[in-house]
């Protein structure tokens, strides 16, 4: 006779055994955990990877930067926290018609900003022809990513200072007509979160005015990638 | 004299006969054993393997008069051996429900002797097969997290001021931590592998294996987010097949419908655990 009791338990066994593999990263053994002092990092790579989908549509990507293996075999390198360019990979995105690159597309990588100092944005958009230690003439455009546990939960207003600081220092870099072109025909129709340099976030919108995001040249995106909206 | 309830189970100064119906016991000082304790037979001897095998009566005791080099030898019969107890679950998953594993932390530290004596609560646990539900799930999942995540859980209870000791509310909280910090880590994992297979579609030249590192960190220090998604899957496999056999016996608040693998299973097993206010009261203060 097999009591409830026992199989509520040989069911919770089941899912232990399973949770034991999933809660652990399989190579690092760090805790998955995205509350963590570096648990952000599987949402600014969703966003990074999402803008890189947008980019898709329009430009013909490839992949470039820091790889293991060669040839078919090779495995892209992305970062769990900041670092040198040169440390992780980055995508390329050509004009599809005559091949030419156009731009990098980057993860978490650093950026010396006007000042001599390194920033490091979650994602950013170089020239083509940026090197491996790019400064503030390579940069068109920089994002952060901040995920928070309840999506109910609101941007932090310190986190829009911090990046319109960020933003400033980098030399307020702009758009290329070409990008924005591309990113307001993806799929989004009515907004890109990509249309403007910015934060983007699970949860709400900061508590700043919209003016102020305008003022400084950025936008904030909210409930992305579920119910994202974009402002100003 | 007051009956008393024991453990036995093969060990060097135990041997349990071959047909469980009875065993003998080396020892330096006659045992306290009388006829008409209850006796619970258990095999194995790591906290893996053991498990309870058969329950029964002392029928007959007789102690050796002179000891040998290993003491006194005493022969011990059962009546009413019960085969193949209701409770054929392992060791490791009963002991949260028993009082004499008082720390669940180091479980072998109660396997080392062949015969102890417990409480008739513990016995009827074992016998019955009444597990402590709520508080088995709690250390069953709690100990599955990487100690930091164990420690990062236990403190926001604490400083919560939450009864560490009331598992089902324990239970309740630390579900919900789960689906907070891994469960929605791995429904980013899933949104990033559509995105690669996206983009690999886009471009041959695309790799199709990512990896995550830390730029100090030797490469096989990477870890690889194809076999952390499977890893994830597997989770959300195990959730769903759980809440699918639950589906039919439990009636969930109508309300609360959606929600991911990891809610529909806290929604589906809560109902199932709440009749527990004895055990509750047996293993109140207790961590």
């Amino acid at each position: 006779m097999t009591s409830a009791s026992q199989e509520l338990i040989r069911r919770l066994e089941i899912v232990s055994k399973a949770l034991k593999a999933a809660a652990k990263w399989n190579g690092s053994d760090l805790a998955v955990d995205l509350a963590a002092a570096n648990g952000n990092f599987l949402y600014e790579l969703h966003c990074y990877f999402s803008c890189a989908v947008d980019a898709s549509h329009y430009f013909t990507i490839s992949i470039s930067g820091k790889m293991e293996g060669i040839g078919i075999q090779r495995k892209a390198n992305w970062p769990r926290s900041h670092g040198k360019k040169e440390s992780f990979s980055h995508i390329v995105l050509a004009d599809s018609r005559t091949g030419d690159s156009l731009f990098q597309l980057c993860p978490g990588i650093r950026i010396t900003d006007k000042f001599g100092k390194n920033r490091a944005p979650d994602i950013s958009l170089l020239r083509a022809a940026a090197s491996d230690n790019p400064t503030i003439n390579d940069v068109h455009g920089v994002w952060d990513a901040k995920y928070t546990i309840k999506p109910s939960g609101r941007l932090s207003d310190v986190a829009v200072s911090d990046f319109i600081y960020t933003f400033e220092v980098l030399g307020r870099p702009t758009l290329p007509s070409e990008w924005k072109t591309a990113t307001r025909t993806t799929p989004h129709n009515t907004f890109s979160p990509w249309l403007r340099s910015g934060l983007i976030t699970n949860g709400q919108y900061s508590t700043e005015p919209a003016a102020a995001l305008d003022h400084y040249g950025i936008g904030e995106t909210s409930g992305f990638p579920v119910l994202p909206n974009h402002r100003p | 004299m007051r009956k008393r309830y024991w453990l036995v189970r093969n060990s060097p100064s135990v041997a349990v006969g071959p047909s469980g119906g009875s065993f003998s016991i080396s020892s330096r000082r006659v045992p306290t054993i009388s006829q008409g304790d209850a006796v619970v037979l258990m095999t194995g001897s790591k906290t893996e393997d053991a498990s309870f095998k058969a329950f029964g009566s002392i029928a007959s005791i007789k102690t050796g008069a002179k000891p040998n080099e290993r003491g006194y030898l005493t022969e011990v019969t059962i009546a009413d051996v019960s085969e193949g107890s209701s409770l054929d679950i392992g060791f490791r998953s009963a002991m949260y429900s028993l009082e004499f594993v008082k720390d669940a932390s180091r479980p072998q530290a109660y396997l080392n002797r062949g015969y102890r004596v417990m409480s008739r609560d513990d016995f009827e646990t074992i016998t019955k097969g009444n597990l402590y539900v709520a508080r088995t799930g709690y250390f069953l999942l709690l100990t599955s997290l990487p100690i930091s995540s164990q420690r990062n859980f236990l403190s926001s209870r604490v400083s919560a001021g939450h009864d560490t000791s009331d598992y089902y509310l324990m239970l309740i909280s630390l579900l919900e931590f789960i689906e907070e910090r891994v469960f929605a880590a791995g429904s980013l994992l899933l949104g990033i592998r559509e995105q690669l297979f996206q983009l690999r579609q886009t471009s041959a030249q695309f790799p199709t294996e990512h990896l995550i590192i830390d730029e100090e960190a030797p490469a096989l220090r990477a870890d690889s987010i194809t076999q952390q998604t499977e890893a994830f899957l597997q989770l959300k496999k195990a959730l769903s097949d759980s809440s699918q056999a639950w589906r039919e016996a439990v009636r969930p608040p109508r309300d609360s419908e959606a929600g991911s693998q990891m809610q529909e299973f806290t929604r589906l097993l809560m109902p199932q655990i709440q009749d527990d206010a004895k055990q509750a009261a047996r293993f109140k203060g207790k961590q």
